[in-house]
């Protein structure tokens, strides 16, 4: 995934032939292309315990911020396509209505945006891969 | 938080875990980094430490284990907070996780861009990766934090596109309409511009005209 101020950019890298491939968007559905990416990684989905008690485990859900929002995608390695799960757009919220992500990370089971104006949110993904707002 | 948050980090300490105790974030106006706990529900993002003011905005932060234990009680647990700032410079400083303080600051210089930072694993030993100009890995050896320089070798030609967008160009890969601009072969430009017409390509345009093309 390549980044500029104004859009993204996803590359399949092909390692014999040691190229990089671009990738049309619309074979990569649910991916935001037309603007900037502030974070993009693979995460831990919440498997619910029988004690009550939830452990993380492998998934195949990847998340991706971008000033406008949050999506989820879910990779099909074999096929090398993505569907879209869900998002967070952030106009579409009543709290944060008029704001921009400015800054993001994720860990394998967290996901923290800095909204303008000083706002920290964390995000964690359910056994569903759909967000659940955590603080 | 008053301030605008110029960069944030929720990277766990120990990489063996899938979540991170704490949040470090980095501010604009007051140039200082903040370590926030996300424990406690009842206070989320509840502050931990602070930074003194920093020279420059910092741009990228980590909170690193540079040491191969995760447990604090053990001595080779050696928590670090590493920021790059705006003005090419890296501030490392030993973080006290149990009494929540920074230690002395150490320094150094990577030219005048801002840093980047990325924390890997080499043969079992975490370091980080900083990159601004120039680039440099941290590592922990012989009872203290040391860096080595490192060079920077970009296989992948990266041009701006004169012609229609100043995107650049992002692989060595000629595309179909590849041509001769300006002394320059231009590759895989990625925007969704028409080439245009080839006599104002070729002919006769001058360095200023390339440049103010929308």
């Amino acid at each position: 995934m390549v980044s500029t101020p104004r859009e993204t950019y996803l590359f399949r890298v092909d390692e014999d032939e040691e190229r990089l491939w671009y990738m049309d968007p619309i074979t990569v559905s649910g991916l935001v292309t037309n603007q900037p990416t502030l974070a993009l990684a693979n995460i831990m989905q919440r498997v619910p315990g029988m004690s009550g008690t939830s452990a993380y485990g492998d998934s195949s859900f990847v998340v991706q911020v971008t000033p406008v929002g949050v999506s989820v995608l879910e990779m099909d390695p074999e096929l090398g396509t993505t569907s879209f799960i869900g998002s967070l757009i952030l106009e579409e919220t009543s709290t944060w209505k008029k704001k921009r992500v400015v800054a993001a990370s994720i860990n394998p089971s967290q996901v923290v945006i800095a909204l303008e104006g000083g706002v920290i949110a964390s995000f964690s993904l359910d056994e569903h891969g759909h967000l659940q707002l955590r603080q | 938080m008053d301030d605008e948050i110029s960069c944030v980090s929720c990277l766990p300490v120990d990489p063996a875990k899938p979540y991170a105790p704490h949040v470090v974030v980095g501010f604009w106006e007051s140039n200082r980094v903040h370590i926030l706990s996300t424990i406690d529900s009842s206070s989320p993002f509840k502050q931990m430490c602070s930074s003194e003011p920093y020279s420059s905005v910092p741009r990228s932060v980590l909170l690193h284990n540079f040491g191969t234990s995760h447990d604090r009680n053990q001595p080779d647990y050696r928590p670090h907070l590493v920021v790059g700032l705006a003005d090419g410079t890296v501030v490392s400083q030993a973080y006290n996780a149990s009494e929540y303080k920074l230690q002395v600051l150490n320094i150094s210089t990577l030219g005048g861009a801002a840093v980047h930072l990325t924390s890997y694993d080499v043969d079992g030993r975490r370091c980080v990766f900083a990159c601004g100009n120039f680039g440099e890995v941290y590592y922990w050896n012989n009872t203290r934090l040391q860096r080595s320089p490192i060079s920077l070798r970009v296989r992948m030609r990266l041009r701006t596109c004169r012609m229609c967008c100043d995107l650049p160009f992002l692989t060595n890969r000629r595309m179909p309409h590849g041509r001769q601009h300006s002394g320059l072969v231009a590759e895989l430009c990625v925007c969704s511009c028409v080439p245009r017409p080839r006599s104002r390509l070729a002919g006769s345009h001058t360095r200023t005209k390339l440049a103010s093309a929308p």
